[in-house]
């Protein structure tokens, strides 16, 4: 399918549309193949529990929680970056990652329980959100300069309090910590799944019919204005949205890094910049990528004698991180 | 009918426009000169609804611009920025459909009038050719052909221009400017055109207005404005270098 | 003229008291809490003059000057105090602080508790450090003795897992000091297989490893309350452990590199018995 000089209805659904069939079978096959294979048949037939709480409580929901983060990380990118201009802004660039791994490490270094911790990690984003958002105001107005400037200083600012916290706790703690730092998709149950799920859901919702102001809000205030939508109004619905959906990742998932920009600028390559299909495609290629990358995190448990798995952001850096710089060298 | 009255506008305390008063009838083509810096850019933010907290007024049909919906201005009033930048790879024609914007529902696709619409401003301007190749890949006149395109595409009844013709070609720049007047003889488009060559200045618009230093200088129909005393008192620079035929042409009237 | 050569007089004097009073100081210095416990059961617990932030057992041990914390050594203390030496293990150190106290002429020693047999030879090497070899075999053969006597409890061959740490979820892996312990007492190790001393392993990993007691030692190292972590547990109905309730949790303080480490073992092995 060329890539046509406009898009058209046709086109997005077709592409759309594939691209949702193959997110559905790579998630299919994600979540059976392991290692080690779980067969459906023996899930429906047998009464063997072993299968069951491999498949339900383990693998399930892990395959669909790194879908979920996947995706909800990938969309927050296309929003920062348009919000932005900015193909290389990502949710740590804006500091409502570190927002959110502040909160949830001051809580953990308070003693709160697990659901607490969650809840202040999301709290934090939040606040931290609404503090970059007031901070970077000049003049009634959000100039992207400012708000990415004020975002990377609010970022090194949560990470020097996160490092702070971590010196002053107990050992023991930074253990909880490090969870926070590197992220992980493990532990969560079908439960969790759902709740986060529910809040990227709501975001990715409104997120997605902001698209084709997000095309508009990619031209510069100015010109945003001269199209006929408020700059101020869908810069904060954008912005809002997007960060609500990284404070629910980020208080489960931990950081995982590179998903929002290495994603969204690959589906850009292929298919454009037109946000109506960029956003749909990056957060299909930001589930299936968070996807295979927890599926190798876990291959290098079964090879050899090692038996330990790589935390999840390690694959997406390993990844991400070279891949970017080729593509970027390339579309230079 | 644009209309400005007593409008002042202050960045950090510094004065950038002062006390601007000036009417704009419907179906007119203004010229816009003034030296770098003399407040020409801010002035077309502020009658395109993007600069708001300005003091004094401006308004379009008796409305204060500030308070209308950036919808329904841009459905009659429509801008050539100077530059734009564009961080994602749109094609040209995305950029031209995206003047349809204000006239489409929050998500919707481009519909086949749409699509018309834009591939006869883009007709119009010289760059329906590259309709499929991304902005990056264009040089910076061929981006202003299509940013023209883009404004037009917007069927406008009030073009603003901010100096669209920098980045042209002799041929393009007299394209550019036979295009506007046809349109506004043609459409009763009414201009308002950011220009900087006093040759063209000369030719296109029926009356200049002249700022400097954020102060209206002069206002008046063109031949009447662009005299050798009122050039070198705005620009610094003799106008008989840069056109040396006025005088004939100011005594041809 | 004199009432300036008195003044620096005083001055030299209270320069160089500084240095003599330090100087004069032979302390022990213990960077590990595990060796802070051999030394007092050495019977060398009052020369100790340094200890670090976690070294809470014996009692006395909470008094003495704090010097650094599991990783770190707060060099200028330790300067100040200048002990006759230092002592710590290879784990958990950073080796430029301890370069630099052994740049400024203070001994240190390192001993190794990797392994279980390296835990031996450690007591052996500590007590000659002090001349006291004969304590020190005392001790040796005493938690030799009593370890020889738990391995000759006829056990049900069980599949133990030791969890350390739940999010994320950490095990003791094969390669260390715990499993040598678990194999010594003829308890097999679900984890064991692995050449990571303490691998990272999926919640599927857990449930495939079919471990019949799951022992969770994260008490000390995560804020989640034993209710909680039961809970947690209990999802997983197909792992034997927790079909059949044998879910217990330890502090891992006891099992920390002395003779406290008998008691942990005692209890592991009471845990497992029929």
């Amino acid at each position: 399918m060329k890539r046509p000089a406009a898009l058209s209805f046709d086109y997005w659904f077709k592409v759309v549309g594939v691209g949702f069939c193959f997110f559905c079978i790579v998630l299919f096959l994600l979540a059976f193949i392991g290692p080690p294979f779980i067969s459906p048949f023996d899930l429906i037939s047998s009464k063997d529990p072993l299968a069951g709480d491999l498949f339900f409580k383990a693998r399930l929901p892990r395959v669909l929680f790194a879908f979920v983060v996947g995706g909800a990380l990938s969309a927050s990118g296309v929003a920062f970056q348009s919000l932005l201009r900015n193909p290389l802004a990502d949710p740590y660039t804006l500091g409502v990652s570190g927002g959110a791994a502040l909160g949830g490490v001051a809580a953990m270094a308070l003693g709160f329980s697990f659901p607490m911790v969650t809840l202040v990690a999301f709290t934090g984003a939040l606040v931290s959100l609404l503090l970059i958002y007031r901070l970077a105001q000049v003049n009634g107005r959000l100039p992207s300069a400012s708000l990415l400037l004020t975002g990377v200083m609010f970022n090194a600012f949560a990470f020097a309090l996160i490092l702070l916290i971590n010196s002053l706790i107990s050992f023991g703690q930074a253990h909880q910590i490090l969870f926070f730092l590197i992220g992980s998709l493990e532990a969560v149950s079908l439960n969790e799944v759902l709740w986060v799920s529910l809040l990227v859901a709501g975001g990715l919702f409104i997120l997605f019919f902001q698209s084709s102001h997000m095309n508009i809000v990619s031209l510069g205030e100015e010109t945003t204005h001269s199209l006929g939508i408020s700059a101020e109004i869908h810069r904060k619905i954008i912005f809002i949205s997007a960060s609500v959906i990284v404070g629910a990742t980020v208080a489960y998932a931990g950081l995982i890094g590179f998903v929002g920009l290495f994603v969204p600028h690959f589906v850009r390559l292929i298919f454009g910049g037109d946000h109506r299909l960029t956003f749909p495609l990056s957060v299909i290629g930001g589930g299936i990528f968070l996807g295979l990358s927890d599926f190798l995190s876990h291959l290098l448990f079964w090879s050899g004698d090692l038996q330990t798995q790589l935390p999840v952001g390690v694959i997406t850096a390993l990844i991400g991180g070279p891949f970017f710089i080729y593509l970027m060298k390339r579309s230079l | 009918m644009l209309q400005t009255n007593n409008l002042s506008y202050f960045i950090n305390g510094r004065r950038i426009l002062d006390h601007v008063s000036f009417q704009i009838n419907s179906g007119e083509f203004v010229g816009l000169m003034g030296p770098n810096g003399s407040g020409k850019t801010t002035l077309i933010k502020i009658l395109s609804g993007a600069i708001r907290n300005y003091e004094g007024s401006a308004t379009l049909h008796l409305l204060h611009i500030n308070r209308l919906k950036p919808r329904g201005l841009s459905q009659t009033l429509a801008v050539v920025p100077q530059e734009a930048h564009f961080a994602f790879p749109f094609t040209c024609l995305e950029v031209v459909l995206m003047g349809r914007h204000p006239f489409q529902k929050s998500f919707s696709f481009d519909s086949e009038s749409d699509t018309q619409i834009a591939k006869r401003a883009m007709q119009k301007t010289d760059c329906w050719q590259f309709a499929d190749r991304t902005l990056q890949t264009l040089s910076g006149g061929e981006k202003q052909r299509v940013l023209l395109a883009r404004a037009l595409s917007q069927k406008p009844k009030i073009l603003l221009l901010d100096e669209p013709a920098s980045h042209l070609d002799l041929k393009h720049q007299e394209a550019l400017f036979g295009l506007l007047t046809e349109l506004h003889q043609s459409e009763r488009l009414t201009i308002l055109c950011v220009i900087h060559d006093l040759k063209s200045a000369s030719e296109y618009p029926e009356r200049l207005l002249l700022l400097r230093e954020g102060r209206l200088a002069i206002q008046g129909v063109t031949r009447e404005v662009l005299t050798e005393e009122n050039i070198r008192q705005v620009f610094d620079v003799s106008m008989k270098k840069y056109v040396p035929d006025t005088r004939r042409m100011v005594d041809a009237s | 003229m004199s009432n300036f050569r008195l003044k620096i007089l005083l001055f030299l004097i209270l320069l160089f008291n500084f240095n003599i009073l330090s100087v004069a100081s032979a302390g022990v210095v213990s960077l590990k809490p595990n060796i802070t416990e051999l030394l007092f059961e050495l019977g060398l617990g009052d020369r100790l003059v340094g200890v670090t932030t976690f070294c809470d057992y014996p009692e006395e041990a909470k008094g003495i000057e704090k010097v650094g914390d599991y990783s770190h050594v707060d060099i200028e203390k330790v300067l100040k105090i200048h002990p006759e030496i230092v002592i710590n293990s290879k784990e958990n150190s950073i080796e430029r602080e301890i370069i630099f106290l052994e740049k400024r002429g203070i001994k240190v020693k390192f001993l190794n508790f990797d392994r279980l047999n390296q835990f031996f030879d450690s007591i052996g090497d500590l007590s000659k450090e002090f001349d006291r070899e004969e304590e020190g075999k005392k001790i040796l053969s005493r938690i030799k003795s009593e370890l020889e006597e738990l391995r000759a409890i006829d056990l049900p061959s069980e599949k133990v897992i030791l969890v350390v740490g739940v999010q994320p979820l950490v095990v003791v892996g094969g390669n260390n000091f715990l499993n040598d312990l678990l194999a010594y007492l003829n308890i097999s190790n679900a984890a064991g297989g692995s050449r990571v001393r303490y691998p990272n392993w999926g919640v599927e990993q857990l449930i495939l490893s079919q471990p019949t007691v799951i022992i969770d030692l994260s008490m000390g190292t995560e804020k989640k309350g034993e209710a909680m972590r039961l809970k947690w547990y209990r999802q997983f109905q197909s792992i034997p452990a927790v079909k059949n309730n044998r879910i217990y949790f330890m502090d891992i303080d006891h099992f920390r590199a002395s003779s406290r480490l008998v008691r942990g073992a005692k209890k592991i092995v009471e845990l497992l018995k029929p």
